[in-house]
């Protein structure tokens, strides 16, 4: 499973170095406001625009960045179908995409007008299975926590979360993905956008650990970890609406977490 | 093949270099840190220190922990600023937390963690204010005690 990330990622990373490339595709996201859970042709144009602007602080041979903009705009205008994660407009073929429909949205406000959840609704509805976004990110050491957590918030974003739900969900994946650094060293975090009514987030934290054999102790807040606060699972219950967990000593844990538009 | 302006190309050179340091400022007689970065172990680590040293060389008598510019606080994170306020009080410093957002507040609440035992202030004009009050407040205790080395009444407060 690749993300579009990954994929504009690994051109970049053939023309300058991992660091680099990772640094112009954040810069060049920022700078441009385009999400890449969601764009459409104009944020994509404005997207390579700034991409090619930061290869040229690198590259100095005009072909070399002739040839990584061409890589890095194909896989832009690649049909979502060879995406594991398909833009929704694309992949329905509509010319406005969800984007637009909710840019009476503002992510800010607390309740977004009924109105725009409603118009977006038809779009979605049309897709296959693949309404639910699905991003991977392994888990592997500390910055994978922050990507996880900020991948998260900019999902929560996307679909009109205030700013209070963002950070609860973006907190819950952080903590979960801390757990996974710190005690089962490897794993993933799983997020998807959920079709339902209000629409919701769901992340899946998945590893292949020691598992947690007092689970019940850390739930009922009779444990205190010597890392955390001895607060991190209890307190991740507290920021979600829907809290499970999965674990068998010796096998790993799975932890499913929804949160839902209010 | 245009050049960037500098500014450019600091940004660029910015997001590529992640770890630096936190850098400590002495303001007045009192120490402030503002975090705009993502902490990490090494990070927190190595503030931890710094702060330490630069308590202990200046002889500050506060400390302002400005985390204005952290947008989400874990377990983690909450643990490694209460830590690094309960350390300055250890050695004698005031120390407050200021800065924290609605939304990073409200969360903290609901996790149930509400870095106890470190004051917190609005913002940094606030928690300066908070800690000059305290240190009249001191300086008419000791002019009170008439002990005019700030040496001995430090220790008669941590007493």
């Amino acid at each position: 499973m690749r993300t579009l990330t990954e994929q504009l990622l690994e051109a970049l990373a053939s023309h300058v170095s991992y660091m680099t490339a990772s640094s112009i595709l954040t810069l060049s996201r920022s700078r441009s406001k385009v999400n890449l859970t969601y764009f459409t042709p104009d944020d994509s144009k404005r997207l390579l625009g700034e991409i090619e602007h930061g290869l040229r602080t690198f590259l100095r041979d005009e072909k070399t960045v002739g040839a990584c903009m061409a890589r890095v705009s194909r896989i832009l205008q690649a049909p979502a179908a060879s995406r594991t994660a398909p833009a929704p407009a694309e992949a329905t073929g509509a010319t406005t995409p969800p984007r637009s429909s909710r840019t009476g949205t503002d992510p800010k406000h607390d309740t977004p007008p009924r109105t725009s959840t409603a118009a977006a609704r038809p779009s979605t509805a049309i897709l296959p299975e693949a309404s639910t976004e699905t991003i991977t990110v392994p888990i592997r050491n500390e910055g994978d926590i922050v990507r996880a957590r900020s991948t998260a918030r900019s999902l929560c974003c996307d679909i009109g979360f205030s700013q209070a739900q963002q950070v609860r969900v973006a907190t819950a994946v952080s903590e979960l993905a801390r757990n996974i650094v710190y005690y089962a060293v490897e794993g993933e975090v799983e997020l998807s956008l959920l079709d339902t009514t209000p629409p919701g987030i769901q992340a899946i934290a998945r590893d292949e650990g020691p598992g947690i054999p007092n689970l019940d102790d850390i739930l009922n807040g009779n444990y205190q970890s010597k890392l955390g606060m001895g607060m991190g699972l209890r307190g991740t219950r507290n920021l979600v609406d829907e809290f499970d967990v999965k674990t068998e000593p010796g096998k790993g844990t799975v932890v499913v977490v929804r949160a839902f538009l209010r | 093949v245009g050049r960037l302006p500098r500014e450019r190309l600091d940004d660029m050179r910015d997001e590529a270099k992640e770890e630096a340091r936190i850098p400590i400022i002495r303001l007045y007689d009192m120490l402030v840190v503002s975090i705009q970065v993502v902490l990490s172990d090494d990070l927190v680590g190595q503030l931890k220190e710094d702060i330490t040293a630069a308590i202990e060389k200046r002889r500050a008598h506060g400390l302002v922990i400005d985390v204005s510019g952290i947008d989400i606080m874990d377990s983690y994170i909450s643990r490694a600023i209460r830590d690094i306020g309960l350390i300055a009080r250890l050695m004698g410093v005031d120390a407050v937390i200021c800065g924290i957002a609605p939304a990073v507040a409200i969360t903290l609440v609901e996790m149930d963690m509400d870095l106890q035992g470190v004051h917190a202030e609005l913002n940094l004009e606030s928690a300066l204010e908070w800690l000059q009050r305290l240190g009249s407040e001191k300086e008419e205790a000791t002019s009170a005690t008439d002990a005019p080395d700030g040496r001995t009444t430090d220790f008669e407060a941590l007493a």
